[in-house]
């Protein structure tokens, strides 16, 4: 490296060290995220415990085998949510401290985790509507005279039933959009950091 | 009795393990005050080469604060402190440019506020100091982000060994990519008025 080039780095430091802006207020914003991070855990944990609470209360009232079943389908859900959060929070600080390269690595591989998960969200959705429509027919003898005699309020429940379907589709495929432009992003940083 | 015994010892536990989580808790207060103190100016000036629009730089220095704070009772000293702040400014940096990408600003929004004062004496000096700063920032953010990283770690003074560790890469590889960097900075520079 020339003299010359040397100076001109040394220009150059001067000048990048002379934009030095005060620091913004950080440590409200920091309170309030710890804040927001003790709430939200205890919304959580609340929501559990009524999800738990209201699983074993239907289980109690009517302890019928569809009762049993659907109780520990929501428990298993939950306890699945509930386990993801926490790995979510232990996971996100690991890859921010890691060399940018580790770290749009794992990027790539999450966003390509969530993109095969909303996949799967895809298929699951006609999946439990068969599901729902086979349970139905099953035990039509006990559901069928009840619509017959109401109708009105049946067909309600079949319409909000199908706007949520149709509300979840579309927030998958938004959501996957959404991935799909961040995938291509963050192939064209592995790419420029691999150049 | 004994349960009474053991059920105070138990509290005498919790409230020993109590102090000293707070104990903890005030320790990285300290720490990530004093990182702040030595490493604040880096950082705001990091921010610059990812965000040109002052009100996004100010949410992206907080938020860069904010995940050193939460990154920081994980932090075992596999590396130098210096290395892991830039590490976490410049992946928070990448979350930031890739989610926000609005129209290129070269820093004609930068208020008379956010220029630091200059002790050249001559106005025409300053002005023409002050072009030239611009010019650089200008040039900087123009680059593509495995160079503006480059730039950046360069101008903070970092060895290659740091530059390394931050980036991921081998010190030969950031020997080869810092003079191209160095290259496109000066093209960049050159092709501004």
């Amino acid at each position: 490296m020339t003299m010359i080039e040397d100076r001109e780095l040394e220009a150059w430091r001067e000048r990048w060290r002379s934009v030095a802006e005060p620091l913004p207020e950080i440590h409200r914003k920091i309170k309030r995220q710890n804040n927001w991070f003790v709430i939200s855990n205890v919304v959580a944990l609340c929501g559990l415990v009524a999800a738990l609470s209201f699983a074993a209360w239907a289980v109690h009232k009517q302890p019928s085998g569809m009762r049993i079943a659907w109780a520990i389908g929501l428990s298993v859900m939950v306890f699945v949510c509930a386990g993801y959060r926490i790995w979510l929070q232990r996971g996100t600080w690991r890859a921010e401290s890691q060399s940018t390269r580790a770290f749009v690595e794992l990027w790539h591989r999450r966003v390509m985790a969530k993109l095969r998960m909303l996949r799967m969200g895809f298929y699951l959705i006609p999946a439990w509507i068969v599901f729902c429509s086979v349970v139905a027919a099953a035990n039509w003898s006990v559901i069928g005279p009840d619509v017959h005699a109401h109708p009105r309020d049946w067909l309600v429940v079949v319409g909000v039933v199908v706007l949520m379907v149709a509300a979840a589709f579309l927030k998958l495929a938004w959501y996957r959009r959404r991935k799909l432009r961040e995938l291509s992003e963050v192939k064209r940083l592995l790419e420029e950091l691999s150049g | 009795m004994s349960h009474a015994s053991s059920s105070s010892t138990h509290t005498f536990a919790d409230a020993g393990q109590a102090t000293l989580v707070s104990e903890n808790r005030r320790e990285l207060e300290k720490q990530f005050d004093s990182i702040l103190r030595e490493h604040g100016p880096a950082i705001s000036r990091l921010a610059y080469s990812y965000e040109p629009v002052a009100g996004a730089r100010e949410e992206l220095v907080q938020d860069i604060a904010l995940a050193i704070w939460q990154a920081l009772p994980h932090f075992r000293g596999e590396c130098s402190v210096r290395t892991f702040i830039f590490r976490i400014a410049h992946n928070r940096g990448l979350t930031h440019a890739s989610r926000r990408r609005p129209a290129h600003q070269p820093l004609d929004d930068l208020t008379e506020s956010d220029q630091p004062i200059d002790p050249r004496p001559h106005p025409e000096e300053q002005a023409a100091y002050t072009d030239e700063r611009t010019r650089l920032i200008s040039a900087i953010q123009s680059l593509p982000v495995s160079h503006r990283q480059m730039i950046v770690l360069m101008l903070e003074d970092l060895s290659y060994a740091e530059m390394a560790e931050v980036l991921g890469i081998t010190e030969n590889n950031v020997a080869v990519r810092l003079n191209r960097a160095r290259k496109a900075l000066k093209d960049a520079m050159g092709a501004r008025p």
